[in-house]
């Protein structure tokens, strides 16, 4: 599923798809501005931004500490705890407890984590059917596919689309109405919650001191999950604590506003080990599964760490002028948009198949200002390039164009020549005053593009002159 | 919970946690304790064949709606510590109705706070199509702030759920639909005497 194509090839592809580019563009701009208005309905949103980073932040310096406080809270609940290091244990620890209680089906709500190392194919090889709850992640289960955002999965299919896949699955036409859709995967899944042997889980926020794990949901399949099967499997990433419950209402207030715009989800469950004494539903058996997959080589790198904050909302994606125009296939892997440029190379270690990714940006910013907790995403992708080049990764032509730029531009003289020449140059290109250079070797980025004419006179000429009508300002300061 | 308090604060607290609840699709109701069992009639709409499954609550007893129910030609079942799993979630999944007493609620955003137990079983807000919360005004707090310290003051139940409006989705088209999962009716009644 995940293909050995380059991110131009991909977001080649993405382009060329009309409905996709419609159905992205709608959601990501309704999200946008859900966000915005929700945004506004909190009294101090840029303090409360400052609170969720320090929050994060202090986490993510001791997480160490709060992995033993969590493991040690969550045994004393009853519950048990399993350090993965890499996919293949998360799928041992998994299987496992799949095969010790002789499950033959799973219900999963939302985990991302559980996409990362593909637990639902290693289900499958066992023999257990993992059934995906979620309406947008069963869409996408449905048709064979990964998630697409973040928050809503299936936003690259339309209803059309949708009633096929249910109308095959239920062995009758299913009407492409929303109700319609709805009520069937309520009934069909319905039946799934009912004979469940496992619930799978991912996990918005762990709580240290009380070992909990916290789903925000909409749905309430979360809450099917947790409730009816005897067991509970929770997935998380091993950064995604909070330490007290105070700091978790830090983020009862960011996550679902910049997520999809509601003052709060309509279900935040907070799971707290197994059902207890006389209790007649919840899973007698609670598990809970901390997952590395590559996220400590993101905590020894001071580079990147801060991608570590992350609480996964989603909208940097929404903001981002390329994920708005390729949708989040393009970016490969589980992650996409900026979030995932950022990620998805470290936590697959391999720059020849990923280092791409921090490409697929214009370095806007607007993914740095949307982010709750302040990752300067922008920043991060351009340590990644750095790090690309640094690699040996860069063409040779490419090289040698920047080491040419180096010289030029960082000496006067030459730079005067240089600028003088291109502007007779470029000449030849100019219609109405605008040029539409074809250079050689730059065709990808001048094939889209129209420039406007370089003056004639250029800034260094005017100086002079400049220098005549404000006389006194000279080498002073233009303000202040 | 002690004295009432009947200030015009926690008036507002209602109307504030109304304003948003309503607005989510939710509906809500206030009544005296002597007029619930009336209230939760009419919500549930003719009773006459229909299931109600209800928390094995202090507070429901002493409304006296499974008499009031049961009259009007309702079953009505009442979920116990200890019940048989397998009989009582096939009673709460056939159940038109499912009644609570939330342990708080916050005017804003608009959550009622439920707290699992054997009495207080977590499928009774979540198998049937519709959810009554039975909220004294003393149980509501300004936010989610005072929920968590509320929270912290004991050890957490197994689970704790927050609900704030019906359940919904909009995985389709951006469609916003309620009742996926959980219920899409949602219904708070407020008793303005406790």
């Amino acid at each position: 599923m995940t293909p050995r194509s380059t991110m131009k090839e991909r977001a080649s592809a993405a382009l060329r798809d009309e409905f996709l580019r419609r159905a992205v563009k709608t959601t990501t701009d309704k999200l946008f501005l859900g966000r915005r208005l929700a945004q506004q309905s909190y009294e101090d949103w840029e303090r409360l931004r400052d609170r969720g980073r320090a929050i994060r932040a202090h986490v993510i310096d001791n997480l160490d500490f709060y992995l033993g406080r969590l493991t040690d809270r969550v045994r004393a609940n009853g519950g048990q705890v399993h350090l993965c290091r890499e996919a293949a244990d998360v799928v041992r620890v998994v299987t496992e407890i799949a095969a010790r209680r002789g499950a033959r089906s799973v219900i999963k709500s939302k985990s991302m984590v559980s996409e990362e190392v593909r637990l639902n194919r290693a289900l499958e090889e066992i023999g257990v059917r993992a059934v995906e709850t979620d309406l947008g992640e069963y869409i996408v289960q449905l048709a064979g596919e990964m998630p697409s955002h973040i928050i809503g999965p299936a936003i690259h299919k339309n209803r059309q689309q949708i009633a096929e896949l249910f109308s095959r699955e239920a062995g009758r036409p299913v009407a492409p109405d929303t109700e319609s859709l709805a009520a069937f995967a309520r009934r069909r899944l319905r039946e799934e919650f009912l004979r469940a042997d496992i619930g799978i889980t991912g996990c918005n926020f762990a709580v240290a001191e009380t070992g909990s794990v916290c789903l925000f949901t909409n749905e309430g399949n979360g809450r099917m999950v947790t409730s009816l099967p005897p067991v509970h499997i929770a997935v998380m990433g091993m950064e995604r604590i909070v330490p007290t419950l105070e700091d978790l209402e830090v983020m009862m207030h960011l996550l679902p506003r910049s997520g999809t715009g509601q003052k709060l989800t309509s279900y935040v469950t907070i799971v707290s080990g197994p059902r207890r004494e006389g209790e007649s539903d919840g899973p007698e058996e609670f598990h809970l599964v901390i997952v590395d997959n590559g996220r400590s080589r993101l905590l020894r790198d001071p580079r990147f760490r801060e991608a570590l904050y992350c609480i996964r909302c989603g909208a940097c994606l929404n903001v981002c002028p390329v994920y708005r125009q390729i949708g989040g296939h393009a970016y490969g892997w589980v992650y996409p948009g900026p979030i995932g440029a950022v990620i998805t190379p470290l936590l697959q270690d391999d720059l020849d198949r990923w280092g791409d990714l921090p490409f697929a940006s214009t370095l806007c910013a607007a993914c740095s200002e949307a982010c709750p907790v302040k990752i300067p995403l922008h920043d991060l992708l351009v340590r990644h390039r750095a790090r690309y080049v640094a690699a040996g990764k860069a063409g040779m032509a490419e090289r040698a164009a920047f080491r040419a730029f180096r010289r030029v531009f960082g000496a006067a003289k030459k730079y005067k020549v240089a600028v003088g020449a291109a502007e007779k140059l470029l000449r030849l290109w100019v219609r109405d005053g605008h040029m539409a250079p074809r250079v050689p070797g730059l065709k990808g980025w001048t094939d889209s593009r129209d420039f406007p004419a370089l003056a004639r006179r250029r800034f260094r000429d005017l100086w002079p002159e400049l220098e005549k009508e404000s006389p006194g300002q000279k080498g002073g300061k233009a303000h202040g | 919970m002690g004295e009432p308090p009947r200030d015009g604060d926690q008036r507002e607290l209602v109307e504030q946690f109304i304003a948003n609840w309503t607005a989510l699709g939710g509906e809500a109701e206030i009544a005296v304790s002597a007029r619930a069992a009336e209230k939760i009639v009419a919500f549930l709409g003719n009773p006459a064949g229909r299931t109600v499954v209800r928390w094995n609550d202090p507070l429901l007893e002493e409304l006296a709606l499974d008499e009031h129910l049961k009259r009007l030609g309702a079953e009505v079942y009442v979920w116990k510590a200890g019940a048989d799993r397998d009989r009582i979630v096939e009673i709460a999944e056939r159940a038109d109705l499912g009644i609570t007493a939330a342990h708080f609620a916050a005017a804003e955003p608009g959550t009622v706070v439920l707290l699992s137990g054997g009495d207080t079983a977590r499928s009774v807000s979540l198998l049937p199509p519709a959810h009554l919360a039975v909220v004294p005004v003393s149980r509501l707090v300004p936010g989610l702030a005072e929920v968590m310290r509320e929270l912290g003051r004991h050890r957490l139940p197994s689970s704790v759920n927050l609900i704030t409006g019906p359940s919904r989705t909009a995985d389709i088209e951006n469609d916003l639909t309620v009742g996926v999962h959980g219920p899409g009716r949602v219904g708070v009644l407020f008793l303005e005497d406790r």
